[in-house]
């Protein structure tokens, strides 16, 4: 029997917390995308939009809509928006509104 | 729809997980003994998932996460079940199976979806599935991600319990 078992037996402990640390792994996990307001050209949202395959992207109007709900973090989009787009650093949560997923950003003006 | 600005109150899962996750468990726990005065049962139904999603179901009664300690249960029968999970992009061959199983729940039930395929992502409507199993069954609470966090679906069950008294207070309310 291992040492800790015996260890805990005569301690009366029949739990313990684990792991000890955080995973440092999480941090490299694909995340869904967030995007600089004002940055994003519109030929670069309809490419965004096109290459998304759950639909999650969409142009409406002046605006690029991001559902996150839909979303995968396949991570196609930030392949092609890599300087103003980045993986979101946050997890994301539950929510009882569906429209508390959905984010819209501001289309940048071609230059 | 209308567009929203996401709400900034997010929990950061990578370093500071831990806490986070024992936060959200204790008060998980204090919601479930508050709100049901005994242990919530959860009954899951796939709708045609490719199994990530269970598997990060299976995790909360992984030694990590543990969710029996929060009086948390599976149970295989929806006649005992509090709350249903339900994966997968509601394949119309379920339909049945699921909304019988939502009806077979006693009240008060809540609903909540799991994954990005519930929510309309990867399959869209077509005439093998619905898209969204908002058609079938009314849904309480999302938890978006392909696959969502265990951390994700502790909050789900956490605004599901927030939800359950909410309709113990329409019942009573109505009688």
């Amino acid at each position: 029997m291992a040492l800790w078992a015996l260890r805990g037996a005569r301690r009366g402990i029949v739990t313990t917390r684990f792991p000890r640390r955080p995973e440092p792994e999480a941090a490299g996990w694909p995340a869904p995308p967030r995007f600089r307001d004002g940055e994003i050209r519109r030929d670069l949202a309809l490419r965004m939009s096109v290459a998304c395959p759950s639909s999650a992207l969409e142009v409406v109007g002046p605006r690029l809509v991001l559902d996150l709900g839909r979303c995968t973090a396949c991570g196609r989009c930030l392949e092609l928006a890599q300087g103003p787009g980045s993986s979101r650093p946050e997890a994301l949560l539950a929510t009882r509104r569906r429209a508390n997923l959905v984010v819209s950003y501001r289309l940048g003006h071609v230059k | 729809m209308t567009p929203r600005v996401l709400d900034p109150g997010a929990l950061p899962l990578p370093g500071a997980a831990h806490g986070e996750i024992d936060a959200a468990a204790v008060r998980l726990k204090r919601r479930s003994m508050a709100v049901l005065r005994r242990s919530l049962h959860i009954r899951t139904v796939d709708t045609g998932s490719c199994g990530a999603c269970e598997s990060e179901i299976r995790l909360l009664s992984s030694p990590y996460y543990d969710f029996h300690r929060l009086g948390l249960f599976f149970t295989p029968t929806p006649r005992h079940a509090d709350c249903l999970l339900v994966t997968g992009p509601g394949c119309r061959a379920m339909d049945h199976a699921l909304l019988s199983a939502y009806e077979a729940m006693p009240a008060p039930k809540v609903v909540v979806a799991v994954g990005a395929c519930p929510l309309g992502g990867v399959f869209g409507a077509d005439r093998y599935t619905r898209g969204e199993i908002t058609d079938v069954v009314p849904v309480d609470v999302v938890v978006p991600g392909c696959p969502p966090s265990p951390l994700a679906l502790i909050h789900g069950l956490l605004l599901a319990l927030d939800r359950i008294e909410e309709r113990i207070t329409l019942q009573e309310g109505e009688q």
